[in-house]
């Protein structure tokens, strides 16, 4: 029977979790250092609340890959509402007042436990990814002895 | 050699397949629902008179739901198709009604009122349950739940547009 070469098989697997670890935490850290700072600073406009809330909401509207908008358990329905909420403010030109400040920051909480969720999963594949890394080279060692 | 060329076809494989797997994702996203039925449909007929001949008002309260969390349904067109569950399946009635936008997680309210004459009406009245003496006697014929196999809704046009567009030109609209 023909042996079967394991290395090829954990060399295989340590390339596929690397890119998906790569690419995961690439999505995440992306929306950690650069999209939520951004739409903090917006959140924190105390003039030109209606603009900079409006812009804060256009970022938000477009969801983290972890956290996105189509499923939703019953803590999740506060999400739901307050992007029906303000898509119809938005679609129809009315104002958003400071007083609506609380809801975008639901979304942006979603968000970051989004981009937090991606960073812990990217974190998995990356070790998964060392894992098979150090299997590979301990079969390939053990084959040339 | 032959080690080195099955390992490269190995890794082009788990590449091929991490790509399938994204792509099949983007597909995913560009499905969306569309609304195949009606939100608490509510039917009212009553009698009336239009230009000193004999006619019937009826009056649609209904909805429906765009259950997308990202894509707006625009410029849609369709009918609120009457029927009777022991006939054939032609529709009894059809009423339309069109919709400019019905964004994401929202319903879209369709109230109608649109006149009949008796030839038209009097099949969906008999389908109902009622007939044209007991409508008159009781001024009107009300139905607030009425069964999907006796009301169907028919979408005949719209266009799925990316909420986060729509949003955007609407902002650039105002700016």
């Amino acid at each position: 029977m023909k042996k079967i070469n394991d290395s090829n098989i954990y060399l295989s697997v340590a390339i596929a979790a690397l890119v998906v670890g790569l690419v995961v935490g690439a999505v995440s850290y992306y929306s950690i250092i650069i999209v939520e700072p951004k739409v903090e600073r917006l959140l924190a406009a105390t003039e030109d609340v209606d603009k900079n809330f409006k812009q804060a909401y256009l970022i938000l509207r477009n969801p983290q890959i972890f956290a996105g908008y189509g499923n939703f358990d019953a803590e999740g329905i506060s999400v739901k509402n307050s992007l029906a909420f303000f898509d119809k403010k938005i679609y129809y030109g009315d104002e958003i007042d400071s007083t609506r400040k609380a809801y975008l920051e639901l979304l942006l909480d979603r968000r970051e436990k989004g981009s937090t969720l991606g960073r812990n999963t990217a974190a998995f594949f990356i070790v998964l990814s060392l894992m098979f890394c150090t299997l590979f080279i301990h079969e390939r060692r053990s084959a040339n002895l | 050699m032959n080690d080195k060329s099955n390992m490269s076809l190995k890794i082009m494989f788990s590449i091929r397949s991490i790509i399938v797997a994204l792509a099949s994702g983007v597909i995913l996203v560009g499905c969306a629902k569309i609304p195949d039925r009606l939100v608490s449909p509510m039917i009212k007929i009553e009698p009336a008179v239009v230009e000193n001949k004999e006619a019937y008002k009826i009056m649609v309260s209904t909805g429906i739901q765009n259950e997308n969390s990202d894509v707006a349904l625009v410029n849609v067109k369709g009918n609120i198709n009457f029927y009777d569950h022991r006939s054939d399946g032609t529709a009894l009635l059809s009423v339309p009604f069109d919709f400019l936008i019905v964004l994401p997680f929202d319903t879209g309210i369709i109230e109608i009122e649109k006149f009949y004459s008796e030839n038209e009406i009097m099949p969906l009245v008999a389908a109902l349950g009622s007939n044209k003496e007991k409508l008159l006697s009781e001024k009107g014929l009300e139905r607030s739940f009425i069964d999907d196999t006796n009301i169907r809704l028919e979408l005949s046009s719209y266009e799925k547009k990316h909420i986060l567009d729509v949003l955007k030109e609407r902002v650039n609209e105002k700016n």
